[in-house]
């Protein structure tokens, strides 16, 4: 009961002590991008047959005279009524650009994200179990391989194995243009669209993740209490199982936690060598043709992610060991 | 490095059928050619101009993927990146046009493969003074998609959105081509533009105030918008409701409607029946999004059935080939590469030093090493496809690292003992800037530091990102820079050139050539513009404000559900869908 309304207590004070954190982070990022060389109207009329004048009137326009500070009073002033500007990529409010592919994205990581878990633990506690066998240094090298294959060469190879040569998946895209589909029918049609780059990012993801557990589950093996437990004769798995990767997860729900904002980010280059509609493949874009509000949303939406992770990560961490108490 | 390709792409601007357009770091919308008789052909040392337009046929249509055959009534061409800015008055890239194009209205006029004007929904006539055009509607029936008529003032709000002080597409306003009463119209002192009137209801009359043979091209790129439909958006000195048009089911005398757009992925268009040279025989054109570097891929796949933006490279062109129901046709792209000078730097004033510099590039060997035959030398600013294309009186400069240290020592530049060329005590030394996606610099910059060091020349390069370049560019903090241009029918480039124009940033200054380019656009005759342009091609190629480097190939590739496919670099698919048709 006590416990419960701690945690209570406790998430609202994080909850709060985010304002000031994103009020900082908007400062900082907001005269970080605006300090870059070039803005969006020069990258888009730089080299047009307008005459600098105009190009100087279509800047005032848009406030780009303006000094940085009071542009960012102005971004900041939307911002806190829901209006987070305007994308000059789109042409259209930077939330709806957002919305549009974030939740491409997100349908993109969310899956290959529960793969590489369900793949990475239990190839990551059974390397631990089995440190040094030809298991472990198979997936050792597998897992090594996935984190330092570059992402666009990975998706190279699959797109030219399974989709040029074989033929069996699409090439790219979330799904087929050109057929009328619906129910089912659609549904398998981005599944089918989704299984290569979702094997891309998992492969690579995978690696690191299964090092990860690996790592935290032998240091937890050759702890006391697991030499006591298996010398009173439980059994291995019991072991394992329920008291080793218990407290070997501490560290893994950090990681999880710390993905959360990763669901969300899009992948760029593997978006982008799919062509699939993700916000990864748009930030890019944004950064090349100086969309500052939509580069200013879309990172303040990482921040506050970020912050959520956290705090998620947190909450769990007490879960999975009650010793652990938030105040 | 891929994904940068694509961006590359999707900066790449382009103007109205007419207009200028834009430069771009990579290898975007780049280059002119320069095939003619002796310039530096990339195979063969002579007949050069033979091998730049190339058609490679399918030779296996029974190939034809299952994805592609299933399509029956749907033709899909792949493009970069779709922005959504479907307004052909506000698109910013050649992406977009492959539907704002279609969509938005038939122009009074368009242009043919070389770059000459002809007659789209009118004729046109323009005075012998240059100052009065008068267009004349050809097809006093048009309809737009929704059945409504199509009147000659609509045309009106076409000029008058362009003119509006609050409109900030690429156009240019009338304003630049000096239309009688428009000034007044921007400053918002008068709510129409006296210059241009409607005659009766086919005959629109458009007056300038100085003779400038560009202006037929901006003229004729106007299109209908609906005054019924739209007129009470196109508020004078507010243009906001209208630039948020929502460009699905936009009502349009052009071939095709919108019908959908799924950013991100596609857009669908419907053929308009009502459009004024016949329904278009292919009823649904949908225009989807291709991941660069990924366009071969997607055609032999059966993904799209057409794509215009495949590099074209051997490798590419085997893949066609391989899968044997691809057709490929080989042109120069409108464009060129080229290096900028900064003129405020003394190193560069003096012409035989621009020259030397110029001698001692070998422009052939880096063009072979980056692009193998599929591009060319470049020694003028126009494209060899083109009605103005000369290469009489040109110099090609071609690699002679004698005559460029001869040019130097005429300018006074001596090697001293340590071999480094000195003038007045001060060393011949300089940074090149180029845009770090840019493939052409990585090959040319090896090669140009040896030959200039053998000179005694300290040249270094850096890398920065584009919109970096173009800062630098704007604030003319830059010795030496590497940029493209790209081109259209209209051949205007006096405002790279003349003292003081637009996009001269690079502080060229050359009275000679400022009087040419007021000879150019002071006559509409043909005959006497073309003499113009040739004087204007060879001043520029011996005075060298800048270093023409290369024009590379465009490579279209196209399934053999086509059976009519006639495009040409001037004349892009988008321009045509009308005239396109399928088997069966």
């Amino acid at each position: 009961m006590n416990g419960e309304q701690d945690m209570k207590q406790y998430t609202i004070r994080r909850l709060l002590i985010m304002i000031p954190i994103l009020l900082g982070v908007s400062i900082i990022v907001f005269f970080l991008i605006s300090s870059i060389p070039g803005d969006a109207i020069s990258a888009r009329l730089g080299q047009s047959k307008l005459s600098a004048q105009k190009i100087a009137e279509i800047k005032a326009m848009y406030g780009f005279d303006q000094p940085t500070w009071k542009r960012y009073l102005s971004w900041l002033g939307g911002a806190l009524q829901g209006n987070f500007g305007f994308s000059f990529q789109y042409n259209l409010p930077v939330a709806d650009v957002i919305h549009s592919f974030i939740w491409n994205s997100f349908l993109l990581a969310l899956v290959s994200f529960i793969l590489e878990l369900a793949i990475a633990i239990p190839i990551g506690v059974l390397s631990a179990t089995k440190v040094h066998s030809a298991f472990d240094v198979v997936f050792t090298v597998i897992a090594f391989a996935g984190i330092s294959l570059p992402s666009f060469f990975l998706a190279l190879l699959l797109q030219k194995i399974f989709a040029v040569d074989l033929g069996w998946m699409p090439l790219e895209g979330m799904k087929s243009v050109g057929v009328a589909m619906t129910g089912w029918q659609y549904i398998g049609d981005v599944a089918k669209h989704m299984v290569l780059p979702v094997i891309s990012l998992t492969m690579m993801s995978m690696g690191s993740t299964m090092r990860y557990v690996r790592t935290s589950m032998l240091d937890v093996i050759h702890q006391d209490y697991i030499r006591t437990a298996k010398s009173k004769g439980l059994p291995e798995r019991v072991v394992i199982y329920k008291h080793a990767l218990r407290n070997a997860s501490i560290p893994i729900i950090t990681y999880v936690g710390g993905a959360l904002p990763s669901l969300f980010s899009g992948a760029m280059i593997t978006e982008t060598m799919f062509s699939w509609p993700g916000i990864g493949n748009v930030f890019l874009t944004s950064i090349t043709q100086r969309d500052y509000m939509f580069m200013m949303g879309y990172i303040m939406l990482l921040a506050l992610l970020t912050m959520l992770g956290n705090l998620l990560s947190d909450i769990f961490y007490s879960i999975a060991d009650p010793r652990i108490r938030l105040k | 490095m891929m994904k940068h390709k694509k961006l590359a792409g999707a900066t790449g601007l382009a103007l109205a059928v007419c207009m200028v357009l834009s430069a771009c770091g990579g290898k975007t919308s780049s280059s002119t050619v320069s095939s003619g008789t002796a310039s530096t052909p990339a195979s063969s040392t002579s007949s050069s101009a033979g091998n730049l337009h190339q058609v490679i046929k399918a030779t296996e249509p029974s190939k034809l993927p299952s994805a592609a055959s299933a399509r029956k009534d749907t033709l899909v061409i792949g493009t970069a990146k779709l922005s959504g800015k479907f307004q052909q008055i506000y698109a910013e890239s050649v992406d977009d046009y492959h539907v704002s194009y279609a969509i938005s209205g038939a122009t009074l006029q368009n242009n043919d493969d070389q770059g000459n004007l002809i007659d789209g929904t009118a004729s046109m006539k323009i005075s012998d003074d240059g100052l009065t055009y008068t267009f004349t509607l050809k097809y006093p029936n048009d309809k737009y998609s929704d059945g409504s008529p199509v009147k000659a003032e609509d045309y009106v709000n076409y000029f008058k959105v362009i003119t509006d002080k609050s409109f900030d597409g690429q156009t240019p306003s009338l304003t630049n081509y000096s239309v009688v009463g428009a000034q007044d119209y921007y400053d918002g002192k008068t709510d129409e533009i006296s210059g241009v009137k409607v005659l009766d209801n086919k005959t629109i009359q458009v007056k300038l105030t100085q003779a400038n043979s560009s202006a037929q091209y901006e003229l004729g790129g106007a299109y209908p918008i609906s005054t019924a439909k739209y007129g009470s958006l196109i508020k004078h000195g507010d243009l906001k409701s209208f630039k948020a048009i929502n460009m699905i089911g936009y009502v349009t005398n052009g071939p095709y409607t919108l019908s959908s757009f799924e950013k991100g992925t596609s857009a669908t268009m419907k053929a308009n029946p009502n459009y004024c040279e016949g329904a278009p025989k292919i009823p649904t054109i949908i225009i989807k999004e291709v991941a660069q570097g990924a366009e071969m891929q997607a055609v032999t796949t059966g993904d799209v059935d057409v794509e215009e933006s495949t590099t074209c490279n051997a490798d590419n062109i085997a893949l066609g080939k391989k899968a044997g129901f691809v057709n490929m046709q080989i042109d120069p792209t409108l464009g060129y590469g080229y290096v900028s000078l900064n003129f405020t730097n003394d190193l560069f004033k003096d012409v035989r030093v621009r020259q030397a510099l110029l001698y001692a590039l070998d422009r052939k060997s880096v063009v072979k090493a980056v692009f193998g035959d599929y591009a060319h030398v470049q020694n003028i600013g126009q494209t060899s496809q083109s009605w103005l294309y000369t290469d009489e009186s040109i110099n090609h400069y071609d690699y002679n690292l004698q005559k460029a240290a001869e040019l130097l020592k005429e300018a006074g530049w001596t090697k001293d003992s340590g071999g480094k060329l000195m003038k007045d005590g001060k060393p011949f030394k300089f940074i090149f800037t180029a845009s770090q996606t840019n493939d052409v610099t990585k090959a040319m910059f090896p090669v140009m530091i040896k030959s200039y060091q053998s000179l005694g020349i300290d040249m270094q390069a850096e890398y920065v990102d584009w919109d970096t370049l173009q800062t630098k560019l704007d604030k003319k903090k830059y010795d030496m820079l590497f940029l493209a241009w790209g081109l259209t029918a209209d051949p205007d480039d006096s405002y790279v050139f003349m003292t003081n124009g637009s996009q001269n940033k690079s502080g060229y200054s050359n009275t000679e050539l400022d009087e040419a380019y007021k000879t150019a656009l002071g006559t509409v005759d043909k005959t006497k513009r073309k003499a113009a342009y040739q004087k204007i091609y060879q001043i520029i190629n011996k005075d060298l404000p800048c270093f023409p480097i290369y024009q590379r190939s465009d490579l279209v590739c196209y399934d053999t559900r086509l059976k009519t496919f006639n495009v040409s670099p001037y004349v892009p698919t988008y321009q045509q869908y009308n005239k396109l048709e399928l088997n069966g």
